[in-house]
């Protein structure tokens, strides 16, 4: 096996004796005392110009937090719309997709859930699970389905 | 002495995200964290107080400059050393316009005239007579206790190529006459730490 050029140095031979290393330092790793001028000369621009950095970044987390709200309050009427669509049975091409959407999502264990709560009289399909009984057990075969991951 | 702040990756790269936030406090940390060890590198280079300071101070405004797009790759001191031995160096070009290249570096790195142990003078003048390069990288893992890896990243050079300086300067040392005690002496070799 041939080894990468000048990386066969076994890690014995770049050790040091701890009294060399000891001297090395005592040669070497001098230092002096740093005036108050000094950490004012670097602290001071630091907190101008970080505290300018601070107030971009609020500025601009409040206004995507905004922007984000907006989109929300925009979108939330109609997913609630569809939410509360009650497609004839037909339309629905395979179990569990109760609003006919073409896919099971959250909206389908949540177009289920709110029936239920309001005491809708129960529809055929909306039994997923197919035990003979629409219940809590339903919403959550939809809501697993929903989060599946190899869907 | 002022020998590196002990490595605390973790703390670096908390204090480095917390800074590029705009948290002032944490940049303040990271300063006090390693001024010591830059201006005792700075010193190294420059030989001059003044100017020690001053490369302390332009190097922390640097990393101010550059912390929007820092992302800590690895240890802050890879990220600092360069920048400080390229401003000490700058500087002291400046005082001595007549070294250049190599030679300033041969020079800048050396130890107090002064010393008065015996082996540390022999030792000095071993150390003089060391490549640029090896002298740097034997003083960059012994003294400043850089890794191996970090001594890579900071020079911008092989991993195997900091081995063999480092290799090709122990050997001088052990081969050398006024050096060899160290070696004769300390059959129990230790890495620096």
């Amino acid at each position: 096996m041939t080894r990468p050029e000048n990386e066969g140095f076994p890690e014995p031979e770049l050790t040091a004796p701890a009294r060399l290393v000891e001297d090395l330092r005592r040669l070497h790793d001098r230092t002096i005392p740093v005036p108050a001028a000094t950490d004012a000369a670097v602290l001071g621009p630091a907190r101008r110009v970080l505290g300018r950095r601070r107030t971009v970044h609020r500025v601009r987390w409040v206004a995507a937090a905004a922007a984000a709200m907006l989109l929300l309050a925009l979108s939330l009427p109609a997913v609630l719309r569809r939410a509360e669509r009650r497609p004839a049975p037909d339309r629905i091409a395979f179990r569990g997709d109760l609003d006919a959407s073409g896919r099971i999502d959250i909206l389908d264990a949540f177009v289920l859930a709110r029936g239920l709560r309001a005491g809708a009289a129960a529809e055929e399909h909306w039994d997923v699970t197919g035990d003979g009984r629409v219940d809590a057990e339903d919403v959550h075969w939809i809501a697993r389905r929903a989060v599946r991951l190899d869907q | 002495m002022a020998t590196r702040p002990p490595p605390d990756p973790w703390l670096d790269h908390r204090l480095t995200a917390a800074a590029r936030g705009g948290d002032a406090e944490a940049f303040e940390q990271l300063y006090t964290r390693y001024r010591d060890w830059v201006v005792s590198l700075a010193l190294r280079y420059t030989r001059n107080r003044d100017d020690a300071l001053d490369v302390l101070q332009e190097t922390f405004l640097y990393f101010l400059r550059k912390l929007p797009e820092f992302r800590p790759r690895a240890e802050l001191t890879t990220f600092l050393y360069p920048v400080v031995r390229n401003l000490a160096l700058t500087r002291r070009r400046k005082r001595r316009p007549e070294l250049a290249g190599e030679e300033i570096l041969i020079e800048a790195p050396a130890p107090e005239p002064v010393d008065h142990d015996h082996s540390r003078r022999e030792l000095a003048a071993v150390l003089r007579g060391l490549a640029a390069g090896q002298h740097e990288v034997l003083l960059l893992r012994f003294v400043d206790g850089l890794a191996l890896e970090e001594i890579a990243a900071a020079l911008a050079i092989p991993l195997g190529t900091v081995k063999s300086r480092l290799h090709h300067a122990l050997r001088t040392l052990r081969e050398d006459a006024r050096t060899r005690e160290y070696f004769d002496r300390d059959t129990g070799k230790t890495r620096a730490e």
